[in-house]
């Protein structure tokens, strides 16, 4: 299970990621989130709502209130350039410490 | 289905109650609700099976509630503050605009009646409701003001863009401030002239040029300086450092 902290570090880049391959709503970026960690997520769905609002104040995604195809009033998001220059940022700062953790967990060679 | 409406009724007086959602805010955590619901139903659970499983997964209002009141928080008083300094910055700005178009104009009688106490507060009032709009307009998240601020807020991160912007302001308003005053003093020279009798503030001296584009810079500066203060301290942490603990 990923901790709470983690996630909760990684969920800007995780919906900047997600906004980036094309619009969404909160309910599929959830489904998709789920999807993608095989459930090994521990965080509430309600909880990706705040990061949605604070990423809005900061100018990194847009929304508007649309019908959706089942006649229901949705909110979509989308990515801002914005957020897009952001996302090339945290990409690079994950990658960085993705790499380092993967170095220092390289299997030692068995002496022989 | 009517059960699943009052529960879903009961959970937003609840979420109402916890306080610090918004409207707009409710009616999307409710639309999630609603289309998680929607969803469980088809797996062929009882109603009320359905609807405790959906609001499970959404999160208890009250841990909402206090999820949404960080996010509050951490803008709470720094948004505000900080569309305040940009809006002292931009009401400088329209006044020294202002008198730049009077000066132009050549209307040395329009300028003293805007030195006037009426319409000096008239224009005052025009200024204060402009400034109002404009803070209106950055409240709207979407809006093209808001996502200026945002991009003008982003290059204040980096050093470079918050010394352009201090070098930047002082260099204006000096420059602003002092041609200005000049163009005053030859119109005025060109007024009595003409017209013989002398005009209040006849003698603009360097002295007092100096005075003022001190008096502009002792309150410009500050608001500039905190302003970058402001805006670099809600950089979030960085994830590697978080990463590292």
């Amino acid at each position: 299970m990923i901790n709470k902290e983690l996630m909760a570090a990684s969920s800007e880049p995780v919906v900047l990621a997600i906004l980036a391959r094309g619009e969404s709503y909160g309910y599929e970026m959830i489904q998709r989130v789920r999807e993608l960690s095989s459930g090994e997520v521990a965080w509430t769905d309600g909880m990706l709502y705040p990061v949605l609002r604070r990423l809005e104040a900061q100018g990194q995604i847009e929304s508007e209130w649309r019908t959706a195809e089942n006649g229901r009033q949705r909110r979509y998001y989308r990515i801002s350039k914005l957020g897009r220059g952001e996302l090339n940022k945290k990409r690079e700062q994950w990658l960085c410490v993705s790499s380092m953790l993967t170095q220092l967990w390289e299997p030692k060679s068995c002496p022989t | 289905m009517s059960d699943v409406t009052d529960a879903i009724l009961a959970w937003r007086r609840e979420l109402q109650l916890s306080g610090g959602v918004s409207a707009d805010e409710m009616a999307e955590l409710e639309s999630h609700l609603v289309q998680e619901i929607e969803s469980l139903e088809k797996s062929g659970l009882r109603a009320d099976e359905v609807f405790v499983i959906a609001s499970r997964r959404l999160g208890h209002p009250f841990e909402l509630a206090a999820e949404y009141s960080k996010n509050h928080s951490l803008m709470s008083w720094r948004r505000p503050a900080r569309l305040a300094l940009w809006g002292a910055l931009a009401l400088q700005a329209m006044t020294l605009c202002w008198s730049a178009i009077l000066v132009a104009l050549n209307d040395f009688d329009l300028w003293i009646l805007m030195s006037g106490p009426w319409l000096r507060n008239a224009s005052y009032i025009a200024q204060w409701s402009t400034l109002g709009f404009l803070w209106w307009l950055a409240e709207n998240p979407n809006g093209s003001v808001a996502r200026s601020l945002a991009w003008a807020e982003e290059g204040l991160r980096s050093t470079r863009g918050a010394l352009c912007l201090a070098v930047g302001t002082i260099v204006c308003f000096v420059l602003g401030t002092v041609s200005l005053r000049l163009l005053l003093q030859s119109l005025l020279n060109r007024q009595r002239i003409q017209t013989g009798v002398p005009q209040p503030f006849d003698i603009i001296s360097l002295d007092m040029i100096t005075q003022l584009v001190l008096g502009q810079l002792a309150w410009i500066l500050p608001v500039v300086v905190l302003l970058v203060i402001l805006v670099r301290a809600e950089q979030r942490p960085s994830i590697a450092k978080l990463a590292m603990h």
